[in-house]
């Protein structure tokens, strides 16, 4: 469609006579006006996340001071170092992470792809009821996390929330949440479920509304029951929807900052508490840098951070090419 | 899709559907339950679903804090942000549509690129880039950062390619150059992806928390969502008037979600079916 936006002078260049002036101004004007456009974006990139990003690994061998490097003293590898020490806490927070990653994402899928099952429908005109239900499910995921995380504080409270009143209801016995080391981050994790999950069911629900209906009749008249044509038609199709969940929730999980900081009292001292039970990567990087100043070590903290990322969304994608079902 | 039909299973479904609606809004009631209840109705074991009404605790959190200028701060930050970040946007996404554009293949490769890069690992050292522009503690600082949004240009560039050639070719006819195209012709035509790109900013800069926590000190230039971070720090143990300011702070953005309910739904899950970003825009960092 596009290549018959080019004019035939453009095509035909060596055999065609000198370009007027007006005309070779146009051209020049053509050439120039595309990078115009982009400049400002490319521009404001450049500032805050290409150059940062070679920054930070600049930062992590110095002895950081705001002033900048002039001021700043090479440690060489000594961060990387400390990170590796088990005194600094860094490699507790990476377990951290990766318990919470590791429930977050299958429960995430789980119980996304649940939930979507149950609000599944006519895609295009979905009853008022499915709307207003569907909704409700979304609502958690466009509001900010702090104003909700204190509704759960309330809710997690050991002594009146609503938690343990609903434990008691069952006779299970009481637990303390977030002021246990045991219970903070599920507590934390279930506020993030909640919070996020709509975002999850939206993705499904697109996923499921792309399944040709004749597929799904085909394995009816086939007689296939509604577990097999769950599992061999509708699944297969999900496949490339359900990776992009795992990858995305894997991002979102390893960032969580705001909802752990509320829940666990940021104010006093960056959160993470009780006993680093809750201390992630992202609030001990928030820590390392932001209470203790300590800039160059936050750097080293934030490459580890980002090689993990850019790693872990690598070997999904590899090992998710291999399973996912392309139409 | 035929399953889980019959009038009985159809019934049993309907039920469920209420129930997980009912989870997921429950925690909204359970505060706004909370701002209005009595004192005394606030720690009863166990807890009163439905307590009277008693105001006061909403008349507190307006004497606590200066809630308006915390409010005003978050509607100029997200403001501005939505109108550069459709500036960005558009330009940027019109120039990758370009045929003529050479080198916009090398371009969009460095865009793609920058969403390689976890906004949680660059923290510290755009800490360092906004200390050096003498931002910090400053709206301009809160807005600068998130003036462009690479999905945004990606928004504007999948939308112009879809605008039919004949356009293009008719407005130079007509001896109208590139700007005029763009101003006249395609940015009015653009309004679903404006309105995309404007709901999504919206909701990611109204939920900013971790940046704006870093560069604020004092009340200003402090976003709603630090001032209420601070006012649960001072005021922990004060369950309704917490609530309360949950609620004052939740309110614009559901808002404007149940405004837009439909097409907010639609932006978040449009993105699925692109392979090339292949990824949705998340709204949110945080």
């Amino acid at each position: 469609m596009q290549e018959n936006l080019q004019t035939p002078w453009e095509k035909s260049r060596p055999l065609a006579p000198p370009l007027s002036a007006a005309r070779t101004l146009r051209r020049t004007t053509k050439a120039v006006s595309g990078w115009l456009l982009v400049l400002p974006a490319l521009a404001i990139l450049t500032l805050f996340t290409y150059g940062p990003a070679l920054l930070v690994v600049a930062m992590s061998f110095y002895h950081w001071s705001l002033g900048g490097f002039q001021d700043s003293q090479w440690v060489g590898a000594l961060h990387y170092q400390e990170l590796l020490n088990p005194i600094s806490g860094f490699l507790e927070s990476l377990s951290v992470t990766f318990y919470y990653v590791g429930i977050m994402v299958p429960m995430t899928i789980a119980l996304g792809l649940g939930i979507a099952w149950l609000f599944r429908g006519a895609a295009h005109k979905p009853t008022p009821w499915l709307t207003f239900t569907r909704a409700a499910v979304f609502l958690p995921y466009i509001t900010p996390a702090i104003a909700t995380s204190i509704i759960w504080v309330f809710i997690f409270n050991p002594q009146f929330g609503l938690a343990n009143a609903a434990l008691r209801f069952f006779h299970i016995p009481a637990l303390g949440w977030l002021v246990s080391s045991t219970w903070a981050l599920p507590a934390v994790m279930i506020n993030n479920l909640w919070h996020n999950l709509g975002f999850t069911v939206v993705l499904f629900l697109a996923g499921l509304s792309n399944i040709p209906g004749e597929a799904v009749e085909a394995a009816w008249l086939d007689g296939a029951g509604g577990w097999q044509t769950f599992r061999y038609v509708v699944l297969p199709y999900l496949s490339p929807v359900t990776l992009m969940v795992v990858i995305l929730t894997t991002i979102q999980a390893m960032q969580a900052f705001g909802s752990i900081y509320a829940m666990t009292g940021g104010q006093f001292g960056g959160g993470g508490g009780p006993l680093n039970s809750t201390t992630t990567t992202a609030i001990y990087l928030y820590k390392s840098a932001f209470i203790f100043f300590h800039y160059g070590y936050g750097a080293a903290v934030s490459v580890v951070l980002f090689a993990l990322l850019l790693l872990m969304t690598i070997v999904q994608k590899q090992v998710g090419e291999r399973y996912t079902t392309y139409q | 899709m035929r399953l889980g039909q019959g009038k009985g299973r159809r019934a049993l479904r309907t039920v469920f559907q209420a129930i997980v609606a009912l989870v997921f809004l429950f925690p909204f009631y359970w505060a706004m339950v909370l701002s209005v209840a009595p004192k005394s109705h606030v720690f009863t074991l166990p807890p009163d679903l439905l307590p009277g009404w008693d105001f006061h605790p909403w008349v507190q959190v307006f004497q606590a804090a200066p809630w308006g200028l915390y409010f005003l701060h978050s509607v100029i930050i997200t403001g501005s942000t939505i109108i550069l970040v459709l500036i960005t946007g558009a330009c940027a996404g019109y120039a990758l549509s370009l045929p003529t554009f050479r080198g916009r293949e090398i371009v969009f490769g460095i865009f793609l690129a920058a969403l390689m890069v976890p906004p949680e690992a660059i923290l510290i050292p755009d800490y360092v880039v906004a200390y050096h522009l003498h931002i910090l503690n400053s709206l301009r600082g809160q807005v600068l950062p998130f003036a462009v949004n690479v999905f945004a240009i990606f928004i504007f560039r999948q939308f112009f390619k879809t605008l039919p050639s004949e356009l293009w070719d008719a407005a130079q006819l007509d001896g109208a150059s590139w700007w005029r195209y763009l101003w006249n012709l395609a940015l009015p035509l653009a309004k679903p992806a404006v309105a995309t790109v404007s709901l999504l900013t919206f909701s990611s800069q109204w939920s900013q928390f971790q940046w704006p926590l870093i560069i604020t000190q004092g009340q200003s230039a402090r976003p709603v969502e630090v001032a209420l971070s601070y006012f649960q720090g001072f005021d922990g143990t004060h369950w309704r008037e917490l609530a309360a300011a949950s609620i004052l702070t939740l309110t614009p953005i559901v808002m404007v979600f149940l405004l837009t309910q439909r097409y907010f739904v639609v932006s978040v899950a449009g993105r699925v079916d692109d392979r090339e970003s292949s990824a949705p825009m998340t709204p949110l960092n945080r």
